[in-house]
């Protein structure tokens, strides 16, 4: 077992590493969660935009009134009334819509005098609909009762009585209004960091122990190429798991309520399947390249690559159809597939999780295929030398 | 002979450590000065302050006449350096490795061409010269070190323990290589723990030990200082206390050890000695196997003066 | 002389496959996939009609008002909302299950929304039907407090959508260029890499190299200039190729003048090799642990200016400003940012000057310890 135990003497050079993948691993999994946990009631609540309101006017009552049904409706920001400052917001989405009431604007609006908001919004978005709706619903009203002859108190009471009255939501069967699933962007964004440790320690070992292999083999010609192949699988075996182990132990600080459940054990399954085929990526690329610097370039391409095409990062449903073609060649797309089908399965029946099972089965198949591979390539370089 | 480089009572301290301790000596014209000593002797340090790579505490240093400073380019044009650790860059190839540090000191195409081509014939590196140093072995690179030192034909050159960790072929070829430089009118400084190196190479020898010169003179000067004259070794068969005890009586003995089956005798100043002690042992009837006799070593010398090995 | 170790740094550098692959392939094919995956980003936050099913039963038909809101939504305009189909209440359900739909709308006594989620579709589809009530409230109130007035047609102003706004909105606001941007910025710094390169190979107590050239009669800032000259060449080429691959193939929109953008990556480039400059010099750890500490600080700083969360650039532009006036990423993002986002040159000028105060700052401290030519250990 020379092999094996000298593999966790060169680990020990690569703890930093294990360590600093970790710790950016941890943070981003905190800031998702931190980002994800809009609503979790089971209720209907509307959508808030963001808002942001200059007012260059007096504080009039009109204002106020206004400003206050901006605040039930909306979520107001607080700016400075700086061109830049409220230039920069939008863009940046601090908010989504910022309105600039100009001087004179309660005036000539009790004059009918029709004065107009500066608005800055993203163009035809979303947001800039919704809040302009919701705006309009306002001044309108606002402007018959102006043409009615009532002032501006007159009006504020009355607006207030006026939109108080709402439409009926009813929530059909199956709805499913708690958005918070934040569990699977754990194990997805564990395709990044987790690649990353295992094909670069893996193939960094591998390839250091390929490249004086050959000496090796001549000198000690009754250490068979098997036993080493053998030990050095072994070596990397207990490696991917250790890390997948940390990793688990992680999830469960992290999401402790959301791992003790079905979906929580799917997912710790699942990201077992998948941490075989890393394992395979790492064996292969320990053996088909060639240096250390390429080993380290491709397994920063590998990890970044897959993890952008085959969303980890940016989730599936935000990705073009082009790119999830393409992602559909590694196995990296069919486990992130899967960690999002997991947290949305509300039966366990076999048809349900027929399609889990399968994409389990394909996440395992590239594995096998990989291995297979390594070991047509190993016998190939070995006739070679 | 006028003296190349002259260094007065030059003192170095690395933090509380004395590296130099009034080192005093002068290279002169045309010969092969070698500086030998044990690691962390001091010889790197010494190397390096002369070159003015190093600040020192004390003394002076002057080559050519001239005081020695990091901007004395003219002085810094006619040395020819080649350091302990090879220092070559792997994008390049041996040719242009050694184009590259010529070109640092000759400016004129032509003649660098040519510089460039004695240099690679000089270290017999003809056959690798589009070889990249990733390509070579390590007693290639060394040579190929050794070429981009001297490349620009400098009157002086220093050579800092170039065959360290060096097969015996690459060896011999370095030192061929700085005799002939050493022919073509070149001095040299030349710092080993090698003692044999010293031998074949250098006219003379400056011993250092922790900062200090132990000893200087030529090889035969420095054996004269030893009081052994001789080394015996005897392979016996058999041999007891009460030929030991009398072996010790003998005249000029300096030491006698017996040790499994194996004699070990040391003689002061004398002659004879090796047919003495042959006598003795037909005297006695004690059969030998086999017999050597060595003269003493630059080893010797350091051992004697020091009370140490020079190599540990 | 000079021109001897320009053309052999050139040649030195151009070889030196591992930091040509870190400098130029892998931005590259980070771009690629910034792109790939980035493309759709935005698209979600741009409005599509929204889906809307009306169960077409009695009462709706019976509800004229609310048919004739509903359809004039639903009409092909610029102002169009939905896009509605009118069927049964079976069918409705089925829409809904399948998530072909936001939600319908059924009329019983009241005006009844039905959705299955939360979201802004849902949301929008809610105003509408409030808008509803609360117009039919007003003209309540108004028949009661002022009966004259609905006569003269005040009502017609409900109706009224746009021209309550003045909009002084930009063009250009995908913030999703801004990933590219910081991009630029991190390869601007990887030219840092040269730049420790640069030093090693220069100090005598640095590498061997380094002594060995010491040791040669060249003037240190001859040959240090020399390497740097050498390393900026290089490494602006890189960008210019990247900035090319930005452009031209990936289609990036980096503003309207090409000339201002030269000139801030250029910086840009300087500022990278100072910083380079002074990890290489400032200590006497290895070269590959140099690099490393370069590599980290550049994704300190691009993490700062926002490479991968956005917000992060504005929150610390407005939470922490020192940190943003310190950060070369920044100054080389927010200038970009600034050529495609503002139409004036102020804000770019204020991040080419703090950039090439940077720089500045960076080769000062460098001076130091570069203008030592002896040293106390090798």
């Amino acid at each position: 077992m020379i092999v094996f135990n000298n593999y966790f003497k060169v680990l020990k050079k690569y703890s930093s590493m294990i360590i600093t993948y970790t710790i950016i691993f941890v943070a981003f999994a905190v800031f998702a969660t931190n980002a994800n946990t809009t609503n979790t009631s089971d209720s209907f609540s509307s959508t808030k935009t963001n808002v942001a309101v200059i007012n260059r006017d007096q504080e009039t009552v009109l204002i106020e009134s206004f400003v206050n049904y901006l605040g039930d409706n909306a979520e107001i920001k607080e700016l400075k009334d700086d061109e830049e400052a409220l230039r920069d917001a939008l863009f940046y989405r601090e908010v989504d819509y910022i309105l600039i009431i100009p001087e004179n604007f309660t005036d000539d609006f009790m004059a009918s005098k029709n004065p107009k908001i500066d608005t800055m919004n993203i163009p035809d978005s979303y947001s800039m609909k919704y809040t302009e709706i919701l705006l309009n619903r306002y001044l309108n009203i606002a402007k018959v009762y102006v043409a009615s002859d009532m002032d501006q108190v007159e009006i504020a009471e009355n607006i207030k009585i006026d939109l108080k009255l709402n439409a009926n939501i009813i929530l059909s069967e199956n709805s499913n209004m708690d958005t918070s699933v934040t569990i699977n962007y754990f194990f997805n964004f564990f395709n990044y960091t987790f690649l990353m440790i295992c094909v670069y320690i893996v193939g960094m070992v591998i390839n250091s122990y390929k490249n004086s292999n050959i000496k090796r083999r001549n000198l000690v010609s009754s250490f068979s190429y098997k036993k080493l192949n053998f030990q050095l699988f072994l070596g990397s075996f207990c490696l991917t798991l250790a890390v997948w182990l940390i990793y688990i132990i992680i999830s469960f600080i992290l999401y402790p309520g959301s791992m003790l459940t079905n979906h929580g054990l799917l997912l710790i399954i699942n990201s077992f399947v998948f941490s075989i085929t890393v394992l395979a990526i790492g064996f292969f690329i320990g053996s088909v390249v060639k240096s250390r610097e390429a080993t380290d370039g491709i397994a920063n391409v590998l990890s970044l690559g897959s993890s952008f095409l085959c969303g980890a990062f940016v989730p599936q449903e935000l990705l073009g159809s082009t790119v999830l073609s393409i992602a559909q060649f590694l196995p990296s797309y069919w486990f992130i597939k899967n960690n999002n089908e997991i947290v949305t399965l509300t039966s366990y029946d076999l048809s349900s999780l027929q399609p889990i099972l399968i994409n389990m089965l394909i996440v395992l198949a590239f594995g096998i295929a990989l291995f297979v591979a390594n070991n047509v390539v190993s016998r190939l370089r070995l006739k070679d030398s | 002979m006028k003296n190349i480089i002259e260094v007065k009572k030059l003192t170095k301290h690395y933090k509380d450590f004395k590296a130099l301790d009034n080192l005093s000596f002068e290279v002169k014209e045309g010969e092969i000065l070698g500086l030998l000593g044990p690691n962390g002797s001091g010889k790197s340090t010494t190397i390096n302050c002369i070159l003015s790579l190093l600040n020192f505490d004390k003394g002076s240093i002057k080559i050519l006449g001239q005081e020695m400073t990091p901007d004395a380019y003219d002085i810094k044009s006619k040395i020819g350096v080649v350091f302990q650790d090879v220092a070559v860059f792997d994008e390049l190839t041996v040719y242009e490795n050694i184009n590259y540090f010529c070109g640092l000191y000759v400016n004129d195409k032509k003649i660098r061409q040519q510089y460039i081509s004695d240099a690679i014939d000089l270290v017999g590196l003809k056959e690798f010269e589009r070889f990249y140093p990733k390509q070579l072995s390590g007693g290639l690179l060394r040579r190929l070190n050794i070429a981009c030192g001297i490349a620009h034909k400098p009157s002086i050159i220093i050579l800092d323990e170039p065959t360290v960790a060096v097969d015996p072929q690459s060896r011999n070829n370095i030192l061929e290589g700085i005799k002939q430089l050493n022919k073509n009118g070149a001095t040299i400084v030349y710092t080993t723990h090698y003692m044999e190196e010293v031998e074949i190479l250098c006219d003379r020898i400056i011993i250092l030990d922790k900062g200090k010169i132990v000893a200087s003179g030529t090889s035969k000067e420095l054996k004269e200082l030893v009081s052994i004259e001789e080394k015996i070794t005897v392979e016996l068969e058999s041999f007891n206390d009460k030929f030991l005890e009398e072996l010790k009586g003998s005249k000029n003995i300096g030491e006698v050890i017996y040790n499994d089956n194996i004699l070990f005798v040391t003689y002061k100043k004398g002659k004879h000695n090796l047919k003495d002690l042959i006598d003795f042992m037909q005297v006695n009837k004690i059969k030998y196997n086999k017999i050597f006799s060595e003269l003493p070593t630059l080893n010797d010398v350091f051992l004697e003066l020091t009370g140490k090995e020079l190599r540990d | 002389m000079f021109w001897h170790i320009f053309i052999n740094r050139l040649k030195i550098l151009l070889r030196s496959k591992s930091a040509i692959f870190w400098t130029l392939v892998f931005p590259i094919i980070l771009a690629t996939l910034f792109n790939l995956a980035f493309s759709n980003l935005t698209s979600g936050e741009y409005f599509e009609t929204i889906d809307l099913a009306v169960v077409n039963n009695d009462n709706f038909k019976v509800e004229e008002n609310f048919k004739d809101l509903i359809q004039s939504l639903s009409e092909d305009s610029e102002e169009q909302l939905f896009n509605t189909q009118y069927v049964s209440l079976e069918k409705a359900k089925t829409l809904l299950q399948d998530d072909e739909i936001s939600g319908y709308i059924i009329v019983n006594d009241k005006i009844n929304v039905v959705i299955k989620n939360n979201g802004i579709n849902q949301s929008t589809i809610k105003s509408v039907v409030d808008n509803y009530y609360q117009v039919v409230s007003v003209i309540n109130n108004i028949s009661k407090s002022n009966p004259e007035a609905i006569r003269n047609g005040v009502l017609e102003k409900l109706n009224e959508s746009t021209s309550n706004f003045n909009d002084v909105s930009n063009e250009n606001v995908d913030p999703i260029v801004v990933y590219f941007y910081t991009l630029i910025g991190m390869i601007c710094l990887y030219g840092g890499t040269f730049g420790v390169n640069a030093v090693i190979e220069t100090e005598a107590n640095l590498s061997k190299k380094g002594a060995r050239v010491s040791v040669s009669p060249v003037h240190k800032f001859k040959l240090l200039l020399a390497s740097f000259l050498a390393a900026i060449v290089i490494h602006y080429s890189e960008v210019l190729i990247l900035l090319g691959y930005l452009l031209f193939i990936l289609k990036i929109d980096l503003g309207n003048q090409i000339l201002p953008v030269l000139l801030l990556t250029f910086v840009g480039s300087l500022a990278g090799t100072s910083l380079g400059t002074l990890i290489g010099v400032s200590n006497k750890k290895s070269e590959n642990m140099k690099m490393s500490i370069l590599i980290s600080v550049t994704m300190l700083f691009s993490f700062l200016a926002g490479m991968m969360v956005l917000q992060i650039k504005y929150i610390i532009a407005n939470k922490i400003p020192v940190l943003a006036n310190i950060n070369p990423v920044n100054f080389i993002t927010d200038g970009l940012y600034s050529l495609y986002y503002y139409n004036t040159l102020d804000r770019y000028f204020y991040n080419v000057i703090g950039l090439l105060v940077f720089t500045l700052v960076m080769f000062l401290i460098s001076y130091i310890f570069i203008r030592r030519k002896k040293y106390d250990s090798l």
